[in-house]
């Protein structure tokens, strides 16, 4: 076997039994938002890297999954597993909706544009009381079961998002591999001339920012499942920065990128939060901001561009087929 | 609805007006001249606002006088940001110029967070609660005192950009980078100084709001996307547009307040914000307005 | 030969500046025609007319029967027509082989075939070594190479060339002209814009003048040549301002 399979081998493990290893809350609770968080910056990156759109809103479509499954499940008792599906539809309609008005704009409007839609949503749902308990919050009943999708265990929670993640790192894989995935990057480099080579912008971006929304809700979904508790502040903006720096610090516009920035800036804040955090309030927040303007500016391409030359060694004549995993 | 309470609304309206075009003038000239969207600009506004309120507060000094110690700080701030951060921005990727002041903003909000907690504070010296009486209309003299220094801001800035050398020279930048700096003049020069300018009027700005306004370290976030709504309507990059915008967004909110519930208010002026991106997303003062700094 | 572009009384204004006045214009299937002008007399303007990057002010313009005046950019392409850019667009992040990739998934939608087609068209235009380098890191001249094998390689039936021979050195010239003597040869139908005078005489069968938006000639590049309206506007005008 070629030394990248064993690799690969070895990263397959860590993921199926390091939550195993400890059963120390907090641990198991690194491992939960890790692998929900890479989800959900995979699926930013779908949009944000892939096809260049920094969008600045995702939280609405996170907020949406959320509001949506708990909704259903706490009015109606569907079980949040068809209320996670019906998240995802209503995340495509508003993406749809928002993607009509705001694709065309460029750069720092576009991000601008997508900001305010989450935030009207934001608004709406501090304001529509009777659906949303505005401030006060939703709150799921602990009531563990399949069906009801609440687990008594992290670990449960954990292969789910494990689950979420290596479809949605799949689904990537294959776009970046496909007619679909060079036509998003064309248009990110330069969409006149996509246009000229018969690209329909319109279409093929909408389309990323259909998949990208749905994905996005469903994690918004179990992330609703996982708290059992969240407020309208789930629209907030700072949510929508916090699910484009990962991607950003790990490498936009690859595979790989959103977790590997996901895996190291979810446990350094919690670990800043839990140290510092009480005693300074605001340093992990300062730290985070930090990170993002260093490795904005520095480290453009993200960590994937520093980590790669460590994984792909010169080719030599046996092995010139190993591509970097990215 | 009344006369008299049309009357009142509306003079509301155009003195809240004020406020936002006193907030917006920092952004739009910046974006003018030098392409960037700063997302941090509501961090300046707090800046301001948290020194005003430390120098009225501890140093017991009049809340206008504070104003001379307000600018000229936010102006070294802002240099201070210019040569960190803003110039290596320029000229690089979207992703760059966007996450770079996003950034700036979370550290900003967090530095202010550690440094003077999260409780929301306010200056409540007599001229606070000052009102004007004009018939039956009432003003308070804060907001008529930010509604004038508005007025002084932005004409200043005109007469500034138009009959100055160097505002001649921020003007030839905004138009061509490359020709002014063929022409002779030093363009991360004038990059410097219209950030730090920037800055220092946003200073200013705080330092005014902080007699109607309580100020917390996210504070800006209020702010800032009414800034952001008041410029692309009014044209980025036009201070004149600026002014307009600022009046209009001013009167909308004063008056759509009065029609539905207050608590919506905010999503009525992001509506507009969005249709204006949509439908003009040159702003109402913009022909190739986001193009050019234009003092018309 | 039947007529595969017809361009029937194109205006295009921008405000107050007539860029294309009235002009008519038909190229049939399989020639090579050159359109040539002084600065300024609207090649690339009536290009970008033609690939649906302006909207004409009136007009029409029929392709193999189709009006595709106003439509967007991308079906005209799809409808047979590709187009370079006179100042290029590369995708700066994509090596040469993904750019010309992008193109060929026009008409072959699974990734083997199209990279297979994209090899093909790099071999045409002697790319093939430069398969794997970054589209930013080329030089302008193999920028401007790069244009015309990503416009091939949507496989059209007409081929809008931009000034692909600006910045050529002398000895460059005869290898492009090649190239496009085989596009020609197998079936594509050319209209280029070109300020290189001697490159237009050679490749061309048949050239057409524009001045200041109009029509000025349309003949053979012998005929074009010896009109004096051309000499004195065209002509005149190069060397004045040379």
């Amino acid at each position: 076997m070629k030394r990248s399979t064993y690799g690969w081998l070895a990263l397959a493990l860590l993921a199926l039994v390091g939550p195993l290893i400890t059963d120390n809350s907090f641990i198991r609770d690194m491992w939960v938002l890790v692998a929900m968080w890479g989800a959900v910056a995979t699926a930013w990156n779908l949009i944000g890297g892939y096809a260049g759109g920094l969008s600045l809103g995702h939280a609405a479509f996170f907020g949406i999954g959320a509001y949506t499954s708990s909704l259903l499940y706490t009015t109606f008792h569907i079980s949040p597993w068809l209320g996670a599906l019906a998240g995802g539809v209503l995340a495509m309609l508003s993406a749809l909706v928002i993607g009509l008005i705001t694709i065309r704009l460029r750069g720092p409007f576009f991000a601008l544009a997508t900001l305010a839609f989450a935030a009207i949503l934001g608004i709406a749902a501090t304001n529509l009381r009777w659906l949303t308990h505005g401030s006060e919050g939703m709150t799921i009943p602990f009531a563990p079961s399949m069906n009801n999708a609440i687990f008594a265990s992290k670990l449960d929670y954990y292969y789910i998002a494990l689950a979420l993640l290596m479809v949605f790192i799949a689904t990537t894989w294959w776009i970046a591999r496909s007619r679909f995935g060079y036509y998003l990057v064309a248009l990110r480099e330069n969409e006149d001339a996509a246009q000229a080579l018969g690209i329909d912008g319109l279409r093929v971006k909408l389309t990323a920012t259909l998949l990208s929304a749905f994905m996005t809700a469903l994690v918004g979904s179990f992330y609703a499942q996982y708290r059992l508790f969240f407020d309208p502040s789930i629209f907030a903006t700072s949510l929508s920065v916090q699910i484009a720096l990962f991607p950003i610090i790990g490498g936009l516009g690859t595979v790989w990128g959103p977790l590997i920035g996901a895996a190291i800036l979810v446990p350094l804040t919690a670990e800043l939060r839990s140290t510092l955090g009480s005693s300074v309030a605001g340093i992990d927040t300062f730290v985070y901001g930090t990170v993002l303007i260093l490795g904005i500016l520095f480290v453009p391409n993200g960590l994937v561009s520093v980590l790669r030359p460590l994984f792909v060694r010169r080719p030599r004549p046996a092995d010139q087929n190993v591509q970097a995993g990215t | 609805m009344t006369l008299a309470l049309f009357a009142q609304l509306l003079v509301a309206g155009v003195l809240l007006g004020g406020v936002y075009a006193l907030i917006s003038i920092g952004l739009t000239l910046i974006f003018g001249v030098m392409r960037v969207v700063n997302f941090a600009h509501g961090e300046l506004l707090m800046l301001g606002m948290y020194l005003s309120y430390y120098l009225v507060t501890a140093v017991h000094m009049n809340p206008y006088l504070a104003l001379v110690v307000v600018a000229p700080a936010l102006y070294l701030f802002g240099l201070l940001v210019e040569v960190t951060i803003i110039r290596s921005t320029i000229g690089r990727s979207d992703v760059v110029q966007v996450f770079a002041t996003v950034g700036l903003s979370i550290v900003l909000q967090a530095g202010a967070l550690m440094a003077f907690s999260a409780n929301v504070v306010g200056i409540n010296v007599p001229i606070t609660n000052a009102l004007v009486q004009l018939g039956p209309l009432s003003m308070g003299v804060p907001q008529l005192l930010a509604f004038a220094a508005a007025m002084l801001v932005a004409s200043g800035l005109f007469v500034f950009l138009r009959s100055t050398d160097i505002g001649r020279a921020i003007r030839a930048t905004a138009q061509d980078r490359s020709a002014a700096a063929l022409m002779g003049i030093n363009v991360a020069g004038i990059y410097r100084l219209t950030f730090g300018l920037g800055s220092a009027m946003t200073g200013l700005a705080g330092a005014l709001l902080m007699p109607i306004y309580s100020v917390s370290p996210t504070v800006g976030e209020q702010f800032v996307l009414i800034a952001f709504v008041v410029v692309v309507l009014g044209g980025l990059g036009s201070v004149t547009g600026a002014l307009v915008g600022g009046l209009l967004i001013g009167i909308v909110e004063t008056f759509s307040g009065f029609v539905i519930d207050p608590q919506w208010k905010q999503a009525v002026y992001f509506l507009i914000f969005l249709g204006v991106l949509v439908f003009r997303p040159a702003g109402l003062f913009g022909a190739r307005g986001s193009e050019e700094l234009s003092t018309s | 030969m039947s007529a595969l572009l017809e361009l029937h009384h194109v205006e295009k204004r921008f405000g107050g500046l007539h860029a294309v006045k009235d002009v008519s214009l038909s190229v049939r299937a399989g020639e090579i025609v050159g359109l040539i002008g002084p600065n300024g007399a609207g090649k690339t303007t009536l290009f970008s007319c033609i690939a649906g990057y302006h909207r004409l002010t009136a007009g029409s313009i029929v392709f193999d029967g189709y009006e595709i005046a106003n439509h967007p950019a991308f079906k005209i392409c799809r409808a047979g027509v590709a187009r370079t850019f006179q100042v290029v667009k590369p995708f700066a992040r994509m090596t040469v082989l993904q750019s010309v990739m992008v193109g060929t998934f026009l008409h072959h939608r699974d990734t083997p075939t199209a990279r297979q087609s994209a090899l093909a068209v790099l071999e045409r235009l002697h790319m093939t070594h430069l398969a794997d380098v970054e589209a930013h890191s080329l030089t302008l001249v193999l920028k401007k190479r790069l244009e015309v094998a990503r416009a091939l390689a949507t496989e059209p039936r007409l081929l809008l060339l931009d000034e692909v021979m600006a910045g050529l050195s002398p000895g460059e010239v005869p290898e492009i002209l090649d190239v496009i003597h085989e596009i020609n040869a197998g079936g594509v139908t050319v209209l280029f814009v070109e300020h290189i005078m001697a490159a237009v005489m050679t490749i061309a069968k048949r050239v057409v003048v524009l001045h200041h938006g109009e029509l000025l000639a349309d003949g053979t590049p012998a005929e074009v040549s010896r009109d004096p309206q051309v000499v004195s506007a065209y002509l005149g005008e190069e060397y004045a301002g040379a």
